[in-house]
C-alpha cells in the first residue's frame, strides 16, 4: 500500500470515529504543524494551546474533508486559521527558552548567541501587526505563494502584497537589516549623473 | 480589478525565510497528546463520512436555482454591526444604484438566511467635503519636480505613440486612476497621520494630486479611510466609486459614493456588506449599467476554508455562488457581451450569464470552451474575453481561442471604451504588475488592440522597466503610472497626445536576431528615444551601423573625440575585434532606457545607457530589480551582477551620446 492509500484509509477511519487513526494522522504531520504554530505564536504554550484547538477543530470538521487536497494541506489551513484567531485575540507574545534552542547535547558555547538571535527575531515578530506577521510568516516562513496565502487568509492577493511589504520592511528595520532613518544620498563627483533620492516613504 | 498578483517564484524573501526557518519549534509539553486524546474522547459525534456527491476535481460554479433576494433598507452605520449570516453563506450583495442588498442563499438548503440588520444611525452621506482643515501630512505632499534620471524611459517601441509634453513626479502613493476631469491623479496612500510600521499603516486613503500644480487633497470625506490592498477601489460609470471602509478600528463595510470632476467624493452610502474577522470583500466591479458586483470571502462558523461568494441584482441576472476556490478577480462584461458575471479562481475561470451558461473553465455541462490553466485576471474587450496568468495570455472569442504562452502576466488593465491608444480602437494593456511592495518594479507590457474586424491583435511585447501599471486619463490626454522606489510606490504622470500610429507601425528597436553582418544591408526603423534630435540622429545611425556590422561607419561616427577603450585603442580596431558580439551589445544598450546626465545638478544633456551606470549600488549593496533586469537584458549573468554589486557600481558596457549628437564613448570595465 502506498503512503497516499494508507493516509486515505486513516482518514476514512478517522471520519468513522476512530480516534487512534486520527491521532496517527496528526502525529505524522505534527512536526510541520508545530513549526507553523510556533513561528506564528512565538511560545511553546501558545503553540500547544493553538494546536489543541486546531486538532480538535480538524476532528470535528473531518467530515468536510473530501480528499481533493492532501490531508497535510487541509490540516495546514486549519492550523493557520486557528493560529490567526489566537494572534488576533492575544497578539504574539514570544517566550524564548532553552527548550527552543536545542537539545542539551547540542548546546555549546554558542548557545547564548543562538538564544539572543532567537530573542531578537521573536521580539521583531511580536512587534508586527498580526495581519502583517501572518503574511510574512506564511509567505517567508512557510513558503506559500501570494495566491496560497491569500486563499488561506481569505483576502485578495493585493492585500497580501501590501501586508507583506510593510511587514518585511518593519522586520528588516527591527532586525538591523536596514537603517530606519534611511541612507544618505551619496553624491559622487566622478559620476556624470546623480543618484535617485533614497530612503523611506515620504 | 484586484491589485495585481505576483509570481510565487518571486514572493519569498530569502533572508527573512532563512531567519524564520531558524525558529525551530520545541516539542509539545508532556501532557499534550494525553490531553488531546481526552478531548477527542469527549467529542459526542464522530466526524462522519464525506458528504454525498463530493468527488475529486475542481469545484464548479453553482448557480443557485431559485434565489430569493432579500432587499433591505441599507444598513447605514459606521458602528460595528452584527454579522448577518445567511445559512452557511455570507452575505453577498450587489448594489443597483447603491441601495440594493442581496443576500445569497445556501444553495443546498434553499432556505432564506437570517439577516441581522444592525442598529443604524443613519446614512453616511456627506456633502462635498471641505478639505481645508484636513490633517494633511506635509511630508506626503508631492514634490512636483522631475528628475530625469529617476524616470525609466520607455523603450521606443512601447510608448512612442505618446508624445509626452510633461512628466511630473507626484510623490508617494500608487496611482489608482484619474479624476473625471483629468486634472488630477488619484493616489492610494497612507491615511493622514499614519506612519510606516504603525498599527494603522495598513490604512490607506484616496488622495487627489493635481497634475498641473496644487497641493494634494483627500478625495474621500475627512476621516474616511480604506482597507489596504484587496478590493480597494472600483470605479464605475458616471463617477460611481466604491471601496472597503475602515471605521475607527475595524473594517465596517463597503461603501459607494459619487466622484466629482475634481475627484472629491460625496454621497457616501454604505451598501451593507458585512466585513469583519470572517468576511472580507475580495473584489468588486461595476458593470456599465451601474450595477456593482462584489465577491466576498466568508469564514462561516465551523468552516475551515473560506467561501467566495458573488452575487448581483442585475436585471435579468441570477445570483451565482462559487465556493472553496480562491478568487483572483472579477470583471464585468462590456455592453453587448452576453455575460452577467465572471469569475476567476485559482486555476480555472468561469463566466456565467445565468441562463445561457457560457463557461470558460474545465469541461462542464454548460461549457462552450474548455480552457485549462492558471488564470489570475480577466478582462472583457468587445466580444473577446482575455484571461491572464503566469503561463501567458489567453484570448477567447466566439470564433477562436488565441494563446500567447510566452507572456506571463499578472493583471490586465483595460483601456477605457471610447478612448484610444491606437487607431481609435480600445484595448487591453497587459502587464506584469507589481508582485509586492519592494519585490519588483519591473513591468512587461503589451497591447492587445481590438481591430476593425472585432478581433484582437497583439502589439510587440516590450519591457518597460520601472513601470507597473499605467492608468489613462478618461479624455486620453494623459497617463499616470507607479514605480517602486525603495519598495514604496512613487507616482508619475505625463501628458501626451495620441500619435495615431497603428500597432503594426510601431517601430522596433532591437532586431530579434541581432546584427545581420552579412549579405544585404539590413534596414530597420528606429523610434525616438526621448532625446534631442541630434542625439537621436546619432543613435539611429549607430543602430543601423551596428545592425550591418559596418565598423567603418561606426568609426566615422565615433570621430576623434571618442573613447572606445581605456587603453586608448583605435575605435575601428576595437569594433572590428569585437565583431557581431560587440554590435549586439551596442544594439541592446541603445534599446534600453537611458538617463540624461547631470553634472553638478545642472543638466548637461549627455544621454547615458544603461540607466544602471548612472546609479551607484544602493546602501544595502544591491541594485533594484529594474536595474538588475536591464543588466540581464544586456546579457550579464547573476555572477556578473553580484560582481557589480560587490564592486559598488555597474562596470559593464555603457555608451553615451551628447545632446549635440557626439558619440562620446562605448566602453566596458572600470
Amino acid at each position: 500500500m502506498n503512503p497516499h492509500d494508507a493516509e486515505r484509509e486513516l482518514v476514512a477511519a478517522a471520519q468513522a470515529g476512530d480516534h487512534g487513526a486520527f491521532t496517527t494522522l496528526l502525529r505524522a504531520h505534527d512536526d510541520q504543524m508545530r513549526g507553523l504554530a510556533y513561528r506564528m505564536l512565538g511560545s511553546r504554550a501558545a503553540m500547544d494551546d493553538a494546536l489543541q484547538d486546531a486538532y480538535l477543530k480538524a476532528y470535528r470538521s473531518l467530515g468536510g474533508f473530501d480528499g481533493r487536497s492532501q490531508f497535510a494541506t487541509w490540516l495546514h489551513r486549519v492550523v493557520v486559521r486557528v493560529c490567526l484567531d489566537h494572534l488576533r485575540k492575544t497578539g504574539r507574545r514570544s517566550e524564548v527558552g532553552l527548550e527552543a534552542v536545542g537539545e542539551p547535547a547540542t548546546q555549546g558555547p554558542e548557545i547564548g548567541d543562538r538564544l539572543a538571535a532567537r530573542q531578537e527575531l521573536q521580539a521583531a515578530l511580536d512587534a508586527l501587526a498580526p495581519d502583517a506577521a501572518a503574511a510574512v510568516l506564511l509567505v517567508d516562513g512557510e513558503g506559500l505563494s501570494y495566491a496560497e496565502a491569500a486563499a488561506t487568509l481569505g483576502v485578495a492577493n493585493g492585500t497580501i502584497a501590501s501586508r507583506l511589504g510593510r511587514g518585511r520592511a518593519q522586520l528588516r528595520v527591527l532586525l538591523g537589516m536596514e537603517d530606519p532613518t534611511g541612507p544618505e544620498v551619496q553624491e559622487s563627483e566622478q559620476r556624470t549623473t546623480h543618484n535617485e533620492p533614497r530612503g523611506g516613504r515620504s | 480589478m484586484t491589485t495585481p498578483t505576483g509570481s510565487p517564484d518571486e514572493s519569498t524573501d530569502a533572508i527573512l525565510a532563512e531567519r524564520l526557518g531558524s525558529l525551530e519549534a520545541p516539542d509539545h509539553q508532556e501532557d499534550f497528546w494525553s490531553d488531546l486524546t481526552h478531548r477527542l474522547e469527549a467529542e459526542p459525534v464522530a466526524a462522519g463520512p464525506p458528504p454525498a456527491g463530493s468527488q475529486a476535481g475542481p469545484a464548479r460554479p453553482t448557480t443557485v436555482p431559485e434565489t430569493q433576494v432579500a432587499l433591505l433598507e441599507p444598513p447605514l452605520s459606521l458602528r460595528r454591526r452584527n454579522r448577518f449570516l445567511v445559512g452557511i453563506a455570507a452575505a453577498v450583495l450587489v448594489v443597483g444604484g447603491g441601495l440594493g442588498v442581496a443576500a445569497l442563499l445556501d444553495d443546498d438548503s434553499g432556505s432564506t438566511g437570517v439577516v441581522d440588520v444592525p442598529e443604524d444611525t443613519g446614512p453616511v452621506t456627506t456633502d462635498a467635503p471641505d478639505t481645508s482643515d484636513e490633517p494633511v501630512d506635509e511630508q506626503a505632499l508631492p514634490t512636483s519636480t522631475v528628475d530625469p534620471s529617476d524616470v525609466s524611459e520607455a523603450t521606443p517601441d512601447s510608448y512612442d505613440y505618446f508624445a509626452a509634453t510633461t512628466l511630473v513626479e507626484l510623490g508617494s502613493g500608487a496611482v489608482a486612476g484619474w479624476t473625471p476631469d483629468s486634472t488630477g491623479v488619484l493616489l492610494v496612500d497612507d491615511a493622514p497621520g499614519e506612519e510606516l510600521g504603525s498599527e494603522g499603516a495598513e490604512l490607506l486613503t484616496l488622495w487627489v494630486q493635481p497634475v498641473d500644480g496644487g497641493e494634494r487633497y483627500l478625495a474621500l470625506p475627512n476621516g474616511l479611510t480604506i482597507q489596504t490592498g484587496g478590493a480597494d477601489f472600483a470605479f464605475g460609470p458616471n463617477g460611481s466609486v466604491s471601496w472597503v471602509q475602515w471605521c475607527d478600528g475595524f473594517f465596517c463595510g463597503m461603501f459607494t459614493g459619487k466622484m466629482a470632476g475634481d475627484g472629491h467624493i460625496s454621497d457616501v452610502t454604505t451598501v451593507g456588506v458585512s466585513i469583519d474577522d470572517e468576511h472580507n470583500v475580495v473584489d468588486m466591479a461595476w458593470s456599465p449599467d451601474g450595477t456593482l458586483w462584489a465577491v466576498v470571502s466568508s469564514f462561516v462558523p465551523g468552516a475551515l476554508e473560506p467561501e467566495f461568494l458573488l452575487g448581483s441584482v442585475a436585471p435579468g441576472g441570477a445570483e451565482v455562488r462559487f465556493d472553496a476556490e480562491a478568487p483572483a478577480a472579477i470583471a464585468v462584461a462590456a455592453p453587448g457581451v452576453d455575460l452577467l458575471s465572471s469569475w476567476v479562481a485559482d486555476d480555472h475561470a468561469w463566466l456565467e450569464d445565468g441562463d445561457l451558461g457560457v463557461a470558460i473553465g474545465p469541461a462542464s455541462d454548460n461549457a462552450l470552451v474548455d480552457l485549462d490553466g492558471e488564470f489570475t485576471d480577466l478582462a472583457v474587450v468587445g466580444s473577446a474575453i482575455v484571461l491572464s496568468g503566469p503561463s501567458g495570455v489567453t484570448v477567447w472569442t466566439p470564433e477562436a481561442v488565441q494563446e500567447v504562452t510566452d507572456l506571463p502576466v499578472g493583471a490586465l488593465r483595460l483601456v477605457p471604451p471610447g478612448d484610444s491608444l491606437v487607431d481609435g480602437g480600445s484595448g487591453v494593456l497587459v502587464g506584469l504588475i507589481e508582485s509586492a511592495a519592494g519585490d519588483t518594479s519591473d513591468g512587461v507590457a503589451s497591447l492587445l488592440v481590438s481591430n476593425s474586424s472585432g478581433g484582437l491583435d497583439f502589439a510587440p511585447i516590450n519591457a518597460i522597466p520601472g513601470y507597473f501599471g499605467t492608468r489613462l486619463a478618461a479624455d486620453g490626454s494623459a497617463a499616470a503610472y507607479t514605480r517602486l522606489r525603495d519598495g514604496f510606490p512613487v507616482a508619475f504622470a505625463e501628458r501626451f497626445t495620441v500619435a495615431g500610429a497603428g500597432v503594426e507601425e510601431l517601430p522596433r528597436v532591437v532586431p530579434p536576431d541581432g546584427p545581420a553582418c552579412a549579405g544585404e544591408p539590413a534596414t530597420a526603423s528606429w523610434g525616438p528615444a526621448g532625446i534631442s534630435d541630434a542625439a537621436e540622429q546619432t543613435r539611429s545611425r549607430l543602430l543601423d551601423a551596428a545592425l550591418n556590422c559596418d565598423y567603418g561607419l561606426l568609426a566615422e561616427i565615433a570621430g576623434t573625440d571618442f573613447t572606445a577603450s581605456f587603453g586608448g585603442e583605435d575605435p575601428l580596431v576595437v569594433f572590428t575585434d569585437g565583431g557581431p558580439g560587440l554590435m549586439n551589445m551596442l544594439i541592446a544598450l541603445l534599446g534600453e532606457p537611458h538617463v540624461e546626465a547631470l553634472i553638478g545638478g545642472e543638466p548637461d544633456a549627455n544621454y547615458v545607457w544603461p540607466v544602471a551606470f548612472a546609479k551607484a549600488v544602493d546602501e544595502f549593496g544591491q541594485y533594484d530589480e529594474a536595474d538588475l533586469e536591464t543588466m540581464r537584458n544586456l546579457g550579464y549573468t547573476d555572477a556578473d551582477l553580484a560582481g557589480f554589486e560587490e564592486f559598488g557600481s555597474y562596470a559593464g558596457f555603457r555608451t553615451a551620446i551628447s545632446a549635440s549628437g557626439q558619440w562620446l564613448y562605448f566602453v566596458e570595465g572600470d
